[in-house]
């Protein structure tokens, strides 16, 4: 099954309630159908993510490999409360980095202006274009995180500083902050809902 | 996981501060398990300490505090807390706890900006509480040009830094640099450029300042070039007083 936007998710049917189960069960070995008992998530989901995380080394398999129902997980690797952002493969997602490496920009930089975040958010594993610092403040504006000076450059309000995860901008151009688990702005059409 | 610089041309890695910064932090993450491992970059205000801050947040996921002058031990502790996203304990040694086992099972690295505060507060036991509780965590502690000196009086904390270093004065490299960034749509020649690392006094800041006005003034003009006998006498921002208390 597709995944659903993220503000549709509950908060007990993420990968981030997946992780935090694995964790307090501790270094017991486990069965997918324990979490799926009380994850309220496809049974695919967790297939897949628990694939992820033993590719990664997070987590061990054993029992029979033909039958997932069957074998055992068993937690290797704790690596706090965050849970690990992996594909099916073991290989770290990617996407969002070049927004956490903004949203963290944002809070040391006083006031800066897209080009300065831009600048400043860039690591030589991860390139940010201009024009996705000037959406992202842009978006981020509007939503109310930020003020605009006469001058074009940006400050983040700091009692806006939600937490570490960085507001989401969503296909459907509405903004969701995964620190409070809500949209936080969406653009108003007539005839919606 | 952080890799050997490869492709650091034309990004923020490539600033001297960036790479001393970096540097140190490398030092601390790979020192061996018995040696401790708090690290100490300081300087002026301006050198772009805050652009190092910045990259190694990005690069080692580190986790990132910055000081506030009203704070004490109890808000240096919830405040680490809340960049976690963990709920706070109700008590101080719970959440000293909640700290350390965050800090050892993710492997992130600490860094306290603004530290300056902290000493002046008193509170920089709480800072080696962190380091010896985590196991001898990475901490990269960031402060003002005299934070050594005022650091010499905490003789436990003192005697936990691996690593000290200042910050320099940007030099003419990292200006052009700068100038390849923030100047896109004017060149800057090098003698002009030359002018603004002189007027600027080796500060980011200003440099940057700087270089948007020279762009802006240029292309008000019509040119897509400039150099210093097109730029002639204009005023640039130098810190020093008229101009003083603009950035």
């Amino acid at each position: 099954m597709s995944r659903k936007p993220v503000d549709k998710q509950q908060p007990t049917e993420c990968r981030q309630a997946v992780w935090e189960w694995i964790r307090r069960n501790g270094t017991l070995p486990f069965f997918i159908n324990d979490i799926a008992r009380e994850i309220r998530l496809e049974e695919s989901s967790i297939r897949e993510y628990l694939t992820g995380l033993v590719n990664a080394g997070y987590l061990e398999r054993s029992g029979n490999h033909r039958n997932f129902s069957a074998s055992t997980y068993t937690l290797i690797k704790n690596t706090g409360i965050d849970a690990p952002r992996v594909r099916k493969d073991g290989t770290p997602v990617t996407q969002g980095i070049g927004r956490r490496n903004m949203w963290n920009a944002m809070q040391v930089l006083k006031s800066f202006s897209p080009v300065d975040l831009a600048f400043n958010a860039k690591t030589e594993t991860h390139i940010i274009a201009a024009s996705e610092a000037i959406s992202y403040c842009n978006a981020l504006w509007t939503a109310g995180y930020l003020v605009r000076h006469p001058d074009g450059k940006y400050s983040l309000i700091p009692a806006m500083w939600t937490g570490p995860h960085p507001p989401q901008i969503q296909r459907t151009k509405q903004v969701y902050d995964p620190n409070l688990q809500r949209v936080v702005w969406a653009r108003v059409e007539s005839g919606a809902e | 996981m952080p890799q050997p610089a490869s492709n650091v041309n034309g990004t923020v890695a490539a600033l001297n501060n960036v790479i001393l910064a970096a540097t140190c932090m490398e030092r601390l993450v790979n020192a061996s398990s018995h040696l401790p491992k708090i690290g100490v970059l300081y300087g002026r205000a301006g050198l772009g300490k805050s652009s190092a801050a910045i990259y190694l947040m990005n690069r080692y996921n580190a986790y990132r505090i910055e000081c506030k002058s009203v704070w004490n031990r109890k808000t240096v502790l919830t405040e680490i807390l809340k960049r976690m996203a963990i709920k706070p304990a109700p008590t101080m040694p719970e959440m000293l706890d909640q700290i350390c086992t965050q800090l050892m099972v993710s492997g992130r690295p600490l860094i306290v900006d603004e530290m300056d505060h902290l000493v002046k507060k008193n509170a920089v036991e709480v800072i080696r509480d962190i380091h010896d509780g985590a196991g001898q965590h990475p901490i990269l502690l960031i402060g003002e040009e005299n934070f050594p000196t005022a650091l010499n009086s905490w003789e436990r904390v003192d005697s936990r830094v691996l690593d000290w270093s200042p910050v320099q004065p940007l030099d003419l490299e990292d200006a052009k640099l700068l100038a390849e960034f923030y100047c896109r749509k004017v060149s800057v020649a090098d003698d002009l450029l030359e002018h603004i690392h002189q007027q600027s006094g080796g500060s980011a800041r200003r440099i940057c300042t700087n270089l948007e006005l020279v762009e802006e003034m240029s292309l008000r003009q019509g040119l897509d070039s400039i150099d210093r006998a097109k730029w002639g006498a204009q005023p640039l921002y130098t810190g020093k007083a008229p101009v003083r208390g603009r950035k």
